[in-house]
């Protein structure tokens, strides 16, 4: 470790565990939690952009959104470390990855808050509407757990290519279905306030946003093909 | 099976190959340890500078204090009326007097502060 280093991260040393336990002290030993959380958001700061970009390309404003999730994030992180809770008891090992995940479903959760928000209107949801459980349709596949984690068949090039062809207002609707798939429940529908944000924000009415998300679908396996 | 039905199986199909995909590919948020290995082993743990416009969240909260002008005189007084602490003389917080300072400087300097924009008018 370079004196320079030291010089401006004094607490390179520290283990992220010893970082996340004083940051959670934010009441008790403000100085020493803002020393602390200056140290971890130097650490963290490039991997929670580097995701939040990347998982909102398919939204408009990509970059705008991605800091701001980001730096929500962050603001959530500096006064509620006391959150974060190891998976084991294990102290000693390598929490960077928890660290990570954790940060990430900080993130997906302000992600799905942008989404929601629908200030002021509440009657855009159609009462009458087929509710997931209604639906006669039934998935035609078993996922199985490795089938999660599986390469997909689309390629990263092809998968680029595509969300090229996807007009402003079908990729949005296509990127916040998919926020919410459940390959048990591919028919699953969106969340009542997730979705009437987006009939705010496209001035459409709830049913044309699935059939929007089909036929972006269908225009996607077509030109995969 | 009719044509618009092998359709829709079809369009099923694809449509979780496609979430597949956009998982795989870190087109989603990273749900656990799994996704993050991979998002990293994809896009690399070189670090990316945060642009300017970001800030820490530090210095986000501190703009939130008001700027001296601004400051609502009418509580703090109505606040200190109804402080009995005879002994306790009035004392800003040095840190923020400091950050007041600072803020100030940066409107001054940048002649959007909320004071140039009332001079304006």
């Amino acid at each position: 470790m370079t004196e320079t280093a030291k010089k401006y991260r004094p607490l390179i040393e520290v283990s992220d565990w010893e970082l996340i336990q004083t940051m959670a002290k934010w009441n008790s030993i403000p100085k020493e939690a803002e020393s602390t959380f200056n140290e971890f958001y130097e650490r963290y700061r490039s991997f929670l952009l580097k995701v939040c970009r990347k998982a909102c390309q398919g939204f408009d404003s990509s970059n705008l959104l991605a800091d701001d999730i980001f730096q929500n994030v962050f603001i959530k992180v500096r006064y509620k470390a006391y959150t974060f809770k190891l998976k084991d008891d294990s102290t000693n090992t390598n929490i960077s990855k928890d660290i990570k995940a954790w940060l990430a479903r900080i993130a997906r959760n302000e992600l799905i808050n942008f989404l929601r928000k629908n200030p002021d209107e509440m009657e855009l949801s159609n009462p009458y509407r087929i509710r997931t459980h209604e639906l006669n349709e039934n998935p035609i596949y078993a996922v199985t757990e490795e089938d999660k984690d599986a390469e997909s068949l689309i390629t990263k090039n092809s998968l680029d290519s595509l969300l090229q062809l996807l007009n402003e207002r079908e990729s949005y609707i296509l990127m916040t279905y998919m926020q919410f798939y459940d390959p048990h429940n591919p028919n699953k529908h969106l969340p009542d306030d997730i979705l009437k944000g987006v009939c705010l924000k496209f001035n459409i009415k709830p049913g044309n946003v699935r059939k929007i998300k089909e036929r972006a679908i269908e225009k996607l396996r077509i030109a995969a093909k | 099976m009719s044509e618009n039905k092998k359709d829709k199986k079809n369009d099923q199909l694809f449509e979780h190959e496609f979430y597949k995909a956009l998982n795989f590919y870190g087109y989603l948020l990273p749900n656990n340890s799994n996704d993050i290995e991979r998002f990293e082993e994809l896009y690399g743990k070189t670090e990316i500078d945060t642009p300017s416009l970001i800030e820490l969240p530090k210095t986000k909260s501190e703009k939130s204090i008001p700027l001296l002008g601004e400051m609502n005189f009418d509580l703090s007084l109505g606040v200190a009326a109804f402080t009995s602490n005879e002994n306790d003389s009035f004392h800003i917080p040095d840190d923020l007097v400091k950050n007041i300072k600072q803020e100030k400087k940066k409107s001054i300097k940048n002649n959007k502060g909320v004071d140039s924009n009332k001079n304006s008018k």
